[in-house]
């Protein structure tokens, strides 16, 4: 990098917001999605929005690359500068900086972990829904780009429900403030547009969250199933009957015996086929009548045995072996391959033995623990990156069974977004003609294609657009 | 005949082509009817090779609900693309044309067991389409969220005719970018909507309303911030002075739905709470009562003011006062929750353009004038004044050519 881009860098960042040698540079070369590497020219961290306004004006003058990153915790590759560029970060912006209890929102930082921003306002009375397996590390600005979910998006829907405002800094170093929050939008919904655009419109500095109520009773229900196919009926009769629990999640065998081995032991059977992990919130009344109908839905399907958490602490339990379910396969191969598609909700049961297949197929282990309620997803196949030949197979699988759901009536991301990981595959679920708006609208925020390249929109529509003759049109207005 | 008109019926027969009237002062639109998504697409390819402006509308309901763009050559209305594309009772979604009727959609809905988000006044006039173009919610919002949270993909046509789409039918999916988010409120300056697919909501098993009387509308706001502590989820809660209201000057509503036991336990929780209330036991009649009296912008002026709901309290008594000093009693129902004031006003109020100027000026507030024939002096809508250059490019972006007509608050 130009020595006096690198000086004036530093002018604006000091030494603590810049990370320019190889070593520490390393950690930023991918993100959860190991596949694809390579290490960015330098990493800015800068310390709040102005600072972040100064060095992408000076970036962008430079016209170099930027890849915005929160904790690189996401698992499709979005954080990767796979075009080299600069990753600014925005680890070192974590200010909670308004909690309004009556209008229930809060405004944050956009480095803010997700986990803190729930703890920073329980005193209140109140908490903020979404909840990624990764909430003790992910950061509130990095769910905004993925528009992420969690367990409980069943009942209160993903991020982009939870975003009522944005400060967003642009490719060339503008603010656009819509940090306030508004009940409607003023003209079109920059806001909703944004979250979702997975680093590609600008970089969002400042959040502004919606908050809503704890609530006043909250039972957690382990149900515990013969086999994996009765657990995904049960979840796919419960919704038919609109039952309203907050969280409906699966965990199969492979994952139960995972969990139980490691730190994150929640005391699931591991003579179990599948458990289920159901949560019902509101009124004591409400939350009685939820569970009892649940409970019914659960003996037609053959239910074993269930368990009811007796208290918060076994309620925390339930939940850090489920949360812990990722981190917990690594005592079944160094490395974990974690899809996310999504499905509708009445084919659970046949795509999620229709992905197990596939995975076998190519005599790989693949384990199951996902988001059952809303059709999301994850088989997950432990492998080791060392064995070239191996990857090529766990790529293969991952690769089929995108089409299997896509043809099912499902889609290719529930909750970790396209990044590198499913841009040639966006393809099968998008025409030509609508990956092209996408692209134009994605100019319209940086005509210079310079926000985290190379991601979401495959290479062959990058390309074909750009050398497309421009259609004749009729008679021009004045 | 105009000449438009005339290459309309060539194009389509004259059955597809009718007018769409604009009010006083401005010329009646040739208006034409695609039966369906290919003949809309040739309109738009027509449109864009003669070079004319079009203006996307549904049933055209809410025509009114901002001043009309200038210098169109034509309306196209989807009314008649209106058919239910799936509802899927074990999935809890729906897809349907744009020009399906709001109740249309709702009773398909119900038939499986399922509420529909947004609940519009007048469903039988409106289309889904329009709904979604015009950015407005329903009465459930404090429920259930503003009407863009629901929708899980569009399918729309771009203004040279080709037709795209964004998101899908799935009730959680993040594969590829929100675009349907920014033609939600987008009022057919970017596309015209073909179809919408909607996340559906478990229809309540039992409805009721809890009605408590006021003297002041101070009184009752102070009651709906009560409720609004109360750890329940209301459908609505509306304090309103209509006339139709028996009993009291003023009154809180709180429209509870759900499950038997959660609506028990909350009618519990809001009768103690509200002094002298009383409990409505049909409560789908009388919400369904309440949601029609917001004011229909295409028989009469009013005013939609927004703000926190911490600020209700002040904004209502700021613009109480604005209003009276024009000679004006308000009546007005109130979503305290969502903290939206709607306002009646008579035809040919005087001096509106002063008195629009004087509410906007109240901290907080953001202040939108509904109707047909409204006087000149004043923006309809209020004008973004962030992020309008990157409006503009996204416009570009979608429309290069400028050939749907342009929401004249971001572009007059």
């Amino acid at each position: 990098m130009d020595d006096a881009l690198l000086g004036a860098l530093r002018d604006v960042v000091g030494d603590e917001g810049l990370i320019g040698d190889a070593v520490r540079r390393k950690p930023y070369e991918c993100d959860g999605l190991t596949f694809h590497k390579r290490a960015p020219e330098l990493v800015l961290l800068p310390a709040d929005t102005e600072q972040t306004v100064r060095c992408m004006r000076l970036l962008s003058k430079a016209g170099v690359c930027v890849v915005p990153r929160g904790a690189g915790t996401g698992l499709a590759g979005g954080a990767t500068p796979l075009e080299g560029g600069v990753v600014v970060g925005t680890s070192r912006m974590r200010r909670v900086l308004e909690i309004d209890e009556v209008d229930r929102f809060a405004r944050v930082e956009a480095g803010l972990v997700n986990l803190d921003l729930s703890r920073a306002c329980a005193g209140h009375g109140l908490f903020y829904a979404p909840d990624p397996s990764s909430q003790m590390a992910c950061t509130i600005g990095g769910n905004v780009a993925n528009n992420s979910g969690g367990p409980h998006c069943f009942k209160y829907g993903a991020t982009t429900r939870h975003i009522l405002g944005l400060k967003i800094v642009t490719p060339e170093g503008e603010v656009i403030d819509l940090s306030e929050p508004e009940v409607d939008p003023l003209g079109y919904d920059l806001v909703g547009l944004f979250v979702g655009s997975e680093g590609m419109f600008g970089l969002a500095t400042e959040v502004t969250t919606r908050l809503v109520p704890l609530p006043e009773v909250t039972e957690t229900l382990l149900a515990i199933f013969p086999s994996l196919e009765a657990c995904c009926d049960s979840v796919t009769e419960i919704i038919a009957a609109r039952l309203e629990p907050s969280a409906i999640e699966i965990l199969d065998q492979m994952t139960i015996r995972a969990v139980e081995a490691s730190v994150y032991a929640a005391g699931y059977p591991e003579e179990a086929e599948a458990v289920l992990l159901l949560e019902a919130e509101g009124s004591a009344a409400e939350v009685d009548e939820n569970v009892a109908d649940m409970r019914a839905v659960l003996a037609r399907h053959g239910v074993l045995e269930e368990r009811r958490a007796r208290d918060e602490r076994e309620r925390a339990r339930l939940w850090a072996g489920r949360k812990g379910a990722f981190g917990a396969m690594g005592r079944i191969a160094p490395d974990l391959y974690v899809a996310d598609v999504v499905v509708p909700r009445t084919k659970l049961r046949e795509l999620v033995l229709a992905s197990t297949e596939i995975a076998q197929a190519r005599g790989l282990r693949i384990s199951n623990v996902f988001h059952a309620g809303d059709g999301n997803l994850h088989p997950n196949i432990s492998y080791d990156r060392r064995d070239p030949e191996e990857v090529e197979r766990v790529l293969d699988a991952g690769r089929e069974i995108m089409k299997l759901c896509v043809a099912a009536g499902g889609s290719l991301s529930g909750e970790h977004g396209i990044g590198l990981e499913k841009r040639e595959e966006m393809e099968l679920v998008f025409d030509p003609p609508s990956l092209e708006t996408m692209l134009r609208v994605r100019s319209a925020w940086d005509d210079g294609g310079r926000m985290n390249p190379g991601k979401l929109i495959p290479v062959r529509i990058c390309m074909e657009l750009s050398t497309r003759p421009i259609a004749a049109v009729g008679g021009a207005r004045p | 005949m105009t000449a438009v008109r005339a290459r309309l019926e060539a194009l389509l027969g004259s059955e597809a082509v009718d007018e769409l009237t604009l009010g006083a002062g401005h010329a009646p639109l040739p208006m034409v009817l695609p039966p369906g998504e290919a003949e809309l697409c040739t309109v738009l390819e027509l449109a864009t090779h003669e070079g004319w402006r079009v203006l996307p509308v549904g049933a055209g309901s809410r025509v009114g609900a901002c001043r009309p763009p200038a210098g169109c050559d034509l309306a196209l209305s989807t009314r008649r693309l209106d058919a239910i594309v799936a509802y899927e009772p074990g999935d809890g979604t729906l897809t349907a044309q744009a020009g399906t009727p709001m109740a249309h959609v709702a009773r398909t809905a119900a038939g499986g067991g399922h509420h529909l988000s947004p609940d519009v006044a007048r469903p039988a006039a409106t289309t889904l389409g329009g709904v979604l173009a015009s950015g407005a919610s329903g009465f459930d919002r404090l429920r259930h969220g503003p009407s863009r949270w629901h929708v899980l993909g569009t399918r729309i046509a771009e203004a040279d005719g080709t037709v795209t789409q964004s998101g899908g039918r799935l009730v959680k999916n993040v594969t590829g970018y929100d675009l349907h988010r920014l033609y939600c409120g987008s009022r057919g300056s970017l596309c015209v909507i073909l179809e919408a697919s909607l996340r559906l909501f478990p229809l309540p098993e039992r409805q009721v309303v809890v009605r408590a009387p006021f003297s002041e509308a101070d009184a009752g706001l102070a009651a709906a911030r009560v409720v609004a502590a109360l750890p329940v989820a209301p459908v609505a809660v509306v304090l309103t002075d209509r006339p139709e209201v028996e009993g009291a000057p003023w009154s809180v509503e709180v429209v509870l739905g759900g499950r038997a036991a959660r609506v028990a336990w909350e009618c519990g929780e809001v009768t103690a709470a509200l002094p002298n209330a009383t409990v409505i036991d049909d409560g789908v009649v009388r919400a369904a009562f309440l949601r029609d009296l917001e004011p229909d912008p295409s028989s009469a002026h009013a005013l939609r003011i927004t703000c926190r709901p911490s600020k209700a309290a002040a904004v209502l008594d700021r613009a109480r006062s604005v209003l009276a000093a024009v000679g004006f009693e308000v009546t007005s129902l109130l979503h305290p929750g969502v903290a939206t004031i709607a306002i009646a006003l008579p035809q040919g109020l005087e001096g509106l353009a002063s008195v629009v100027e004087e509410l906007r000026a109240i901290e907080g507030a953001r202040v939108c004038v509904q109707g047909s024939d409204l006087p000149g002096g004043f923006e309809p809508l209020e004008r973004p004044t962030v992020g309008l250059d990157l409006m503009r490019r996204l416009r570009e972006a979608l429309d290069p050519h400028g050939r749907f007509a342009p929401d004249s608050v971001l572009w007059g």
